[in-house]
C-alpha cells in the first residue's frame, strides 16, 4: 500500500488560533477598540479563509487519494500494556478542505454583513465575540480526525447556537427557543455518544483510522455495527435537524438573522451531514437504509410545511430542512460525494438567501412576514437580484449550482435502485421551485401591501449588499464545472476519495462499491446517468417556478392563499403536530412518573407504615400496654388508610421522616429477599 | 508490617492538634474577636494537605502503620488531596458566611476540622473498625454541621433528617461489618479475598454476601444514592451553604472511597471480579442502584425552583453516575470514579460559592432571584454558567470527561447490564440539561425585576475570589488539558487494586 | 445455648427496633429503637465474636456504644432544639422541607 499520509503544513493549527485569538482580544478589549473590535474579529476570519484558500491549493496539489494527517498526543488510558492513547488529530482531505473553505468564506461574509446588520445595538461587541466563538468551535469540528475532539466542537457549535439564538433575550420566546434548539439537538448527541462508544469498546480507539481500520478488520460485529452506525447518526439527526428532531430549527429563527445564515443554514446544521459522510466507511447496508429514508423523508415532509409559512425566515428555514434532508438522501444511497456537493454548494446559495432576507428585514424594520411586504424590488435591486439567482439555484434551474448536485443526489437514488425515494426527491424539488417562487413572489413583486413600510424601505448599505453579490455569484455553476469535463468534476476532486479510503479496503458488511476511486457498481445505469432524467428535472423545476408565479401574480391571492390540498395544509401548518406529540410525550411521561412516584408513596411506603403500625400495634398489645395503644393505633390505622385509599396527595418527598425511614427500610429489605432467593439461596 | 510508624500519620496528627488549639484558642478568646480561629483553621489545613501530598514524593508507598490498621499508598494520597483541597474551598466559602452568624464561629471550625479529620482516615483505613469509626466521625460532625442554625426551623428540621436517617443507615451499615466479621473472622478488609479464596462459594458466603449487602446499602447513605437517598434535597435545602458544599463534596467522596475499598477488597488478588462479584447478581444490584438513582436524582430536580434543593437532586444523579464507575469493578472503572471526584470537586464548589455569595445578598434560594446575574455580575455568573453546564457534562469541561471516562469503563463490559446503565444514563444526561439550563436562562436571558437592586454591586472577599478562579480554571483543566490528572487518577487506582 | 440462639435474638431485637423507628411519631421513642438497632447488632459482635474465638468483635462492641451514644447525644441536644422552636416532638409535623 503506498503511504498516502502526509505531514501537515505547519500553519493548519493557525486556522483555528487566528479567530480564537481575536475572538480573546475582542473580549476583553472589545468595548475599548474603535468599531467595538470587529475589524479584529473580520480580519481573524479573514486569515483563516486565506489560509483555508492556500491549504485547498496545495491538497489539491497532492496526488488523488492523498491526504494532510498530524496527531499530537492528548492523553493516554493505561489498563492494558501501553494504555489506549487518545490523539489530538488534524486530517485535511477533500472533505476538509473544502468544508474548511465554505465555513470560512461564509463567515467571513456574514461577519462583514453583521457589521451592517447590527449597527446600533447595545450589544454588539458581545455579538462579535460569540460569532469568533462559533467560528473556532466549528473549525474543531471540520478539521477533527478524532471523534473525540470533534465531538467537542460538535458540543461547542451547540453552546454558540444556544447563546446566539437567544442573543435578544428580552422577548422570553427566544430564550426558549435557544433552550429548545440545545436539549433537542443534545438528544441527538447522546446517541452519538453512546455509538463514539460502541465503537471505542469493539476497535479501541476514537480515532478515525482506528475505527476505520477496526471496522475494515472486521473487529465490530455486524448487528452492533449497524447499531452503533445509528446511534453515530442520530446525533447528525438532532445537529442537522432532520425527522424526527427537525422542531427545533424553526425556532431558532429567533436569533438575529446573520445567525441563522452562518449557523442555522450554511455551516453548523450542515456538520451532521459532514459527519455523516465522514464516517461513511462504517455505516452497513442497513444503517445507510435509515439514514437515506430519514433523509428522503424530512426533505418531502419540510417542503410541505413551507407553503403555509407567512413568515420569510421560516420559509426559508423549512427549506433548510428540506435540503439537508436531501443531502442525508444523498449519504444514504450510498454516494457521499453528492451529499458534501450539494453540502457545498447549499451553503452559498442559502447564506445568500438568508441574508438577503436579513437585507429585507433590516430595510423593513424587523417586520418579516410576508403580509408586510411586495413590490420590494424596485426599492431594493441588489438584494432583489442576488435573491433571485439564489432561489433559481435552489429550485435547481440549469446554469446555476443547485442544477449540479441536486442532481447528483436524485442520479444517485436512482442509480442505486431507490425508485420511492428518487420520486419523492423529484417531487420534492419540484415543490421547492414552486414554495420558492410563491416567496419571492410575495416579497419582490406585485403591489406593497404595507404602504408604511414600503415607503420607508430602502437598499441596504455595501457592507450588506457586497456579501450578498459575492455569495449569488456562487450561486451559478461555473465555479463548480471549472476545469471542464463531466459535470461532477468539482464533486470528483474533493470528495470522492476521503482520507483512509484507500488504505482500509471493504468487507461485505460495509461494501459500498465505489466509495474508493470512484468507481461505479456494477448496477449502474449509464455512465452519467439517463439524460432524460436531467431533462424531467429541469422541467420540473420550471414548472414549479411557473405554477408558483402563475398562481400569485395575479395579486388576488396574499400570504394566506391555501395552494395546498385541504387536508394536507392543516397537516402542514400544525408542523405534524409533533411538537405537540412530544410535549404530551415527555411531560406526560414525567407526570407518569410523577404518578408512579406518588402511587409508590402512597401504596407501598404508607403501606408499610401502615403494615409496621399494625405490628407494632401487635407486639404493643402483647406488651401490655393494650388500651392506649390499640385506641391510637386503631385511629392512625384508619387515619391512614383513608389517607391511602383518597386522592393523589403528597409526593415520594413528602417531607416526613417516617416516610423516608420506610422508603429506605423497604427498599433495603427488597433488596434483602431478592439478595436471599436469588443468589445466595 | 508490625510496627507502629507513627510519625506516617503526620496529616492526622497536624488536623487532630490543630483542633486542640482552636478548642483552646476558641475558650481563651472574647466573641467578637474570633479572627485568630480562621487563621489556625487555615494553617492546619494547608499543613495537613500539604503533609499530605508531601507523602507522595517522600514516602515510600505503600506502607503501613498502627500495626498495619493505617495505611499509605497512591489511592490514598490522591483521596487526600480531593479531601483537604475540598476542606481549603469550604473554608473560604465559611468565612464568608461567618460573618453573617454572631456566634459559634469556634464550633463551627471545630466541627469542620473534625469532618475533614474523618475524612483523612477515611483514606487511609485498612480494617472494618476504621471504617466505622471514621465515617462516624464525619456522620456525626455533619450532624451538628447541619443543625448549626439552631433557632432556624429549617436547619433543626434538616438535622433531625440527617441524624434518624443516619442512625437507621449506620445500624444497617453495623449489622453488615457484623456479619463479615463472622464470615471471615476478622475485621481486615483484605480477609474478604481470602475467606472466597479458601472457602469457595460454599461455606460462609451467605454471611459474607448478607454482611457486604448491608454494608453496602450502608455506605449509600453517605454518597445519597437509592436506597438512602431520600434526606439529600430536605438536608441541602435546610443546612447552612457552606455545610451544604461540603456535604456535597466531602461527605460523599468519603462515601464512594470506602466504597471503593469494600469493593476492592471483594475482589480476587489478581484484580479478577473474585468469586462473590463474579456471579453477576452483584453488578446487576449496583446497576439497580445507579440507574435509580439515576432516574431519582435527574427526575426531581425538573420542576424544581429552589437552587440548593434543585443541587440536592442533582446530586444525587451525579451518585448514580459515579456508582456507574464502580460497578464496572475494575481499574479503570476505579481510576473514572476518582477522576470523577476530582472533576466534581471544581464543579460542585464552583457553584456553591456563587450560591453562597449570591444568597448573601438575596437571602433566598429561589431560582428565579436569580434572574440578571449576567448583567450585574458576569464573572459570578461565567462561574456559575460554567459549574452547571459542567455537572451537565458538556465538553470541554471537566464533568463531560469525568462522564466519558465513567461511560467508556461501563460500555467496555460489553454486557446488557452495562449497555443498559449507560443508556439510563445518557437518557438523565438529556433530562440533566433542561433543569441546568433553566438556571442559565435565569442568569443571562431574564432581566431582574425593576427596582430589585439586591444583587447590584456584590462584593467577593479575596479567598473566595481565589475559589472562584480555581474552580474556573480547574474545570477547563480537567475538561481538556486532561492528561496530568487522568495519569494520577490511573495511579491511584493502580495503587488501590494492588493494595494488600 | 450455641451462637444460632445469639444471632437470632440480635435478629429479633434488631426488627423490633426497625418497626419502631417506621411506625413512631415521637422522635425519642424513634431515637430508643435506633439504639435497640445498634445494641442488637452488638449483641451480634459479641455473638460472632464467641463463634470464632477472637476478640474482634468484643472490641467492635466498644466502638459501637461509643458511638451510638454519640449519635443519640447529637440526636437528643436537636430534639431540644426543636421543641423550643416548635414546641413538638411529632415527626409528622416537622415538615417543612419538602416538594
Amino acid at each position: 500500500m503506498p503511504d498516502l499520509a502526509h505531514s501537515l503544513p505547519a500553519y493548519v493549527p493557525w486556522i483555528i488560533f487566528c479567530p480564537a485569538l481575536a475572538g480573546v482580544i475582542q473580549h476583553f478589549f472589545g468595548a475599548k477598540l474603535p468599531r467595538k473590535g470587529d475589524l479584529v474579529v473580520i480580519a481573524g476570519i479573514g486569515a483563516s479563509l486565506a489560509m483555508s484558500i492556500a491549504l485547498m491549493f496545495q491538497w489539491a496539489a497532492l496526488p488523488a487519494g492523498h491526504y494532510f494527517v498530524e496527531a499530537w498526543e492528548w492523553f493516554r488510558l493505561t489498563p492494558g500494556a501501553d494504555g489506549i492513547a487518545f490523539d489530538m488529530a488534524i486530517v485535511v482531505d477533500g472533505l476538509t478542505a473544502s468544508l474548511l473553505c465554505v465555513v470560512t468564506l461564509v463567515a467571513t461574509l456574514v461577519f462583514v454583513f453583521s457589521t451592517g446588520y447590527m449597527k446600533g445595538d447595545p450589544r454588539y461587541e458581545r455579538f462579535f465575540f460569540w460569532l469568533s466563538f462559533f467560528a473556532v468551535a466549528m473549525l474543531i469540528l471540520t478539521l477533527a480526525d478524532n471523534l473525540l475532539m470533534l465531538f467537542i466542537g460538535w458540543e461547542l457549535v451547540g453552546l454558540c447556537s444556544y447563546k446566539l439564538i437567544g442573543f435578544w433575550s428580552e422577548d422570553l420566546v427566544n430564550a426558549e427557543a435557544a433552550k429548545k434548539a440545545f436539549i433537542v439537538t443534545r438528544v441527538g448527541d447522546v446517541g452519538m455518544l453512546l455509538g463514539m462508544l460502541v465503537f471505542y469498546h469493539y476497535c479501541g480507539t476514537l480515532s478515525m483510522r482506528g475505527i476505520f481500520a477496526g471496522v475494515a478488520a472486521g473487529a465490530v460485529p455486524a448487528t452492533a455495527l449497524t447499531w452503533a452506525g445509528i446511534g453515530l447518526f442520530f446525533g447528525a439527526v438532532g445537529k442537522s435537524a432532520q425527522f424526527p428532531l427537525q422542531i427545533w430549527l424553526p425556532d431558532a429563527m429567533a436569533g438575529p438573522t446573520p445567525v441563522s445564515a452562518l449557523i442555522h443554514a450554511a455551516t453548523m446544521v450542515a456538520a451532521g451531514v459532514y459527519l455523516a459522510a465522514r464516517m461513511f466507511p462504517v455505516f452497513t447496508p442497513d444503517a445507510l437504509q435509515y439514514i437515506a429514508w430519514t433523509g428522503g423523508i424530512t426533505a418531502f415532509l419540510a417542503a410541505l410545511v413551507a407553503f403555509t409559512q407567512t413568515d420569510i425566515k421560516k420559509v426559508l428555514a423549512y427549506s433548510t430542512i428540506s435540503q439537508l434532508g436531501y443531502m442525508m438522501l444523498g449519504v444514504g444511497v450510498g454516494a457521499p460525494w453528492a451529499g458534501m456537493f450539494h453540502l457545498t454548494t447549499h451553503a452559498m446559495f442559502k447564506a445568500c438567501l438568508f441574508l438577503g432576507s436579513g437585507s429585507v428585514i433590516h430595510a423593513m424594520h424587523h417586520a418579516q412576514d410576508l403580509k408586510d411586504m411586495g413590490g420590494l424590488r424596485k426599492k431594493m435591486p441588489v438584494t432583489f437580484y442576488t435573491f433571485v439567482l439564489s432561489t433559481l439555484a435552489l429550485a435547481g434551474i440549469p446554469f446555476t449550482s443547485g442544477f449540479l448536485s441536486k442532481d447528483a443526489i436524485l442520479i444517485e437514488a436512482l442509480g442505486n435502485g431507490h425508485i420511492v425515494l428518487f420520486s419523492l426527491g423529484l417531487f420534492s424539488a419540484f415543490l421547492t421551485a414552486f414554495y420558492m417562487a410563491r416567496m419571492v413572489w410575495l416579497c419582490f413583486f406585485g403591489k406593497p401591501r404595507n404602504q408604511e413600510k414600503f415607503d420607508h424601505a430602502h437598499e441596504s448599505p455595501l457592507s450588506m449588499t457586497v456579501p450578498l453579490i459575492i455569495l449569488a455569484a456562487f450561486a451559478v455553476s461555473f465555479w463548480f464545472t471549472l476545469g471542464a469535463g463531466p459535470e461532477d468534476e468539482f464533486a470528483n476532486q474533493f470528495y470522492r476519495t476521503p482520507a483512509y479510503a484507500q488504505e482500509f479496503p471493504k468487507t461485505d458488511a460495509v461494501a459500498h462499491a465505489y466509495w474508493v476511486d470512484g468507481k461505479k457498481p456494477a448496477n449502474w445505469h449509464a455512465s452519467h446517468g439517463p439524460r432524460w432524467f436531467q431533462i424531467v428535472a429541469m422541467v420540473l423545476g420550471l414548472i414549479g417556478l411557473g405554477v408558483g408565479i402563475a398562481l400569485f401574480r395575479s395579486g388576488r391571492r396574499n400570504q394566506n392563499a391555501r395552494i395546498l390540498p385541504a387536508g394536507v395544509h392543516e397537516l402542514a401548518a400544525g408542523k405534524y403536530y409533533m411538537d405537540e406529540m412530544y410535549l404530551d410525550a415527555f411531560v406526560g411521561a414525567a407526570n407518569k412518573t410523577a404518578d408512579g412516584c406518588r402511587w409508590v408513596d402512597e401504596k407501598l411506603v404508607d403501606g408499610a407504615v401502615n403494615l409496621s403500625g399494625a405490628v407494632g400495634l401487635f407486639i404493643g398489645d402483647a406488651s401490655g400496654d393494650a388500651d392506649d395503644l390499640v385506641v391510637d393505633g386503631a385511629v392512625n390505622l384508619a387515619a391512614d388508610a383513608a389517607k391511602g385509599a383518597g386522592a393523589l396527595v403528597g409526593t415520594a418527598q413528602s417531607g416526613r421522616v417516617r416516610n423516608y425511614l420506610a422508603m429506605a427500610i423497604g427498599v433495603t429489605a427488597v433488596s434483602i429477599i431478592v439478595l436471599v432467593f436469588f443468589v445466595i439461596g | 508490617m508490625r510496627e507502629f510508624n507513627v510519625a506516617l500519620a503526620a496529616p492526622e496528627w497536624i488536623l487532630s492538634a490543630t483542633i486542640l488549639v482552636v478548642l483552646f484558642q476558641d475558650a481563651r478568646t472574647r466573641w467578637d474577636n474570633k479572627g485568630g480561629l480562621g487563621r489556625t483553621t487555615w494553617l492546619g489545613l494547608l499543613l495537613a494537605t500539604g503533609c499530605a501530598m508531601l507523602q507522595g514524593w517522600f514516602v515510600d508507598t505503600p506502607a503501613t502503620a498502627f500495626l498495619g490498621h493505617y495505611g499509605v499508598d497512591g489511592f490514598s494520597i490522591v483521596c487526600k488531596a480531593i479531601f483537604g483541597a475540598t476542606a481549603l474551598f469550604v473554608m473560604a466559602m465559611a468565612d464568608t458566611w461567618l460573618k453573617r452568624v454572631d456566634r459559634g464561629h469556634g464550633e463551627f471550625r471545630l466541627l469542620a476540622l473534625m469532618a475533614t479529620l474523618g475524612m483523612f482516615f477515611v483514606c487511609s483505613v485498612r480494617d472494618f473498625a476504621g471504617l466505622f469509626v471514621s465515617l462516624e466521625l464525619i456522620t456525626v460532625s455533619f450532624y451538628c454541621l447541619t443543625a448549626f442554625k439552631r433557632n432556624d426551623e429549617r436547619a433543626i428540621e434538616a438535622g433531625i433528617k440527617y441524624v434518624v436517617l443516619g442512625a437507621l443507615a449506620t445500624a444497617f451499615l453495623l449489622l453488615g461489618i457484623a456479619f463479615i466479621y463472622g464470615a471471615t473472622e476478622s475485621l481486615w478488609f483484605h480477609k474478604i479475598a481470602l475467606t472466597e479464596a479458601s472457602d469457595g462459594v460454599g461455606g460462609n458466603a451467605a454471611l459474607l454476601e448478607f454482611g457486604l449487602l448491608l454494608t453496602v446499602l450502608g455506605l449509600c447513605f453517605k454518597i445519597a444514592a437509592v436506597p438512602f437517598q431520600v434526606w439529600t434535597p430536605d438536608v441541602y435545602e435546610g443546612a447552612a451553604s457552606p455545610v451544604t458544599a461540603f456535604l456535597s463534596m466531602g461527605s460523599k467522596a468519603a462515601g464512594f472511597v470506602l466504597l471503593l475499598k469494600v469493593v476492592r477488597a471483594c475482589l480476587g488478588p489478581d484484580g479478577d471480579a473474585g468469586i462473590i462479584l463474579a456471579t453477576g447478581a452483584w453488578a446487576g444490584l449496583f446497576a439497580l442502584i445507579a440507574a435509580a438513582t439515576m432516574l431519582y436524582g435527574n427526575l426531581g430536580a425538573l420542576w424544581q425552583g429552589n437552587m440548593k434543593r434543585l443541587l440536592g437532586y442533582s446530586s444525587i444523579g451525579h451518585a448514580g453516575y459515579v456508582l456507574m464507575g464502580v460497578l464496572a469493578f475494575n481499574e479503570a472503572g476505579f481510576a473514572a470514579v476518582v477522576y470523577y471526584l476530582m472533576a466534581y470537586l471544581f464543579t460542585v464548589l464552583g457553584v456553591f460559592a456563587v450560591v453562597i455569595i449570591v444568597n448573601g445578598a438575596l437571602r433566598s434560594h429561589a431560582i428565579t432571584d436569580y434572574a440578571g446575574l449576567g448583567r450585574k455580575s458576569p464573572f459570578l455568573a461565567l462561574v456559575l454558567t460554567c459549574g452547571l453546564l459542567s455537572l451537565a457534562g458538556v465538553p470541554p469541561m471537566a464533568g463531560f470527561f469525568g462522564k466519558f471516562l465513567v461511560f467508556q469503563a461501563v460500555v467496555q463490559l460489553g454486557t446488557p447490564v452495562a449497555y443498559t446503565v449507560a443508556f439510563v444514563g445518557a437518557a438523565g444526561v438529556v433530562v440533566s440539561m433542561y433543569y441546568y439550563l433553566c438556571v442559565v436562562k435565569q442568569l443571562y436571558m431574564v432581566e431582574a425585576p425593576e427596582g430589585d437592586t439586591r444583587l447590584d454591586g456584590l462584593v467577593v472577599a479575596k479567598p473566595l475570589k481565589a475559589v472562584l478562579w480555581v474552580c474556573l480554571i480547574g474545570i477547563f483543566v480537567l475538561g481538556f488539558l486532561v492528561q496530568p490528572f487522568v495519569a494520577m487518577a490511573q495511579d491511584a487506582a493502580e495503587a488501590l487494586m494492588a493494595a494488600r | 445455648m450455641t451462637v444460632g440462639h445469639l444471632i437470632t435474638l440480635s435478629g429479633v431485637l434488631f426488627t423490633i427496633g426497625m418497626v419502631g423507628v417506621m411506625s413512631r411519631r415521637n422522635i425519642l421513642i424513634v431515637l430508643l429503637s435506633v439504639e435497640l438497632m445498634l445494641n442488637a447488632v452488638a449483641l451480634a459482635f459479641v455473638g460472632f465474636g464467641a463463634w470464632r474465638g477472637n476478640l474482634d468483635g468484643q472490641i467492635m462492641v466498644f466502638f459501637a456504644i461509643t458511638v451510638a451514644a454519640a449519635e443519640v447525644a447529637v440526636g437528643l441536644a436537636m430534639v431540644i432544639a426543636l421543641f423550643r422552636l416548635r414546641l413538638t416532638v411529632d415527626t409528622d409535623r416537622v415538615s417543612l422541607l419538602k416538594d
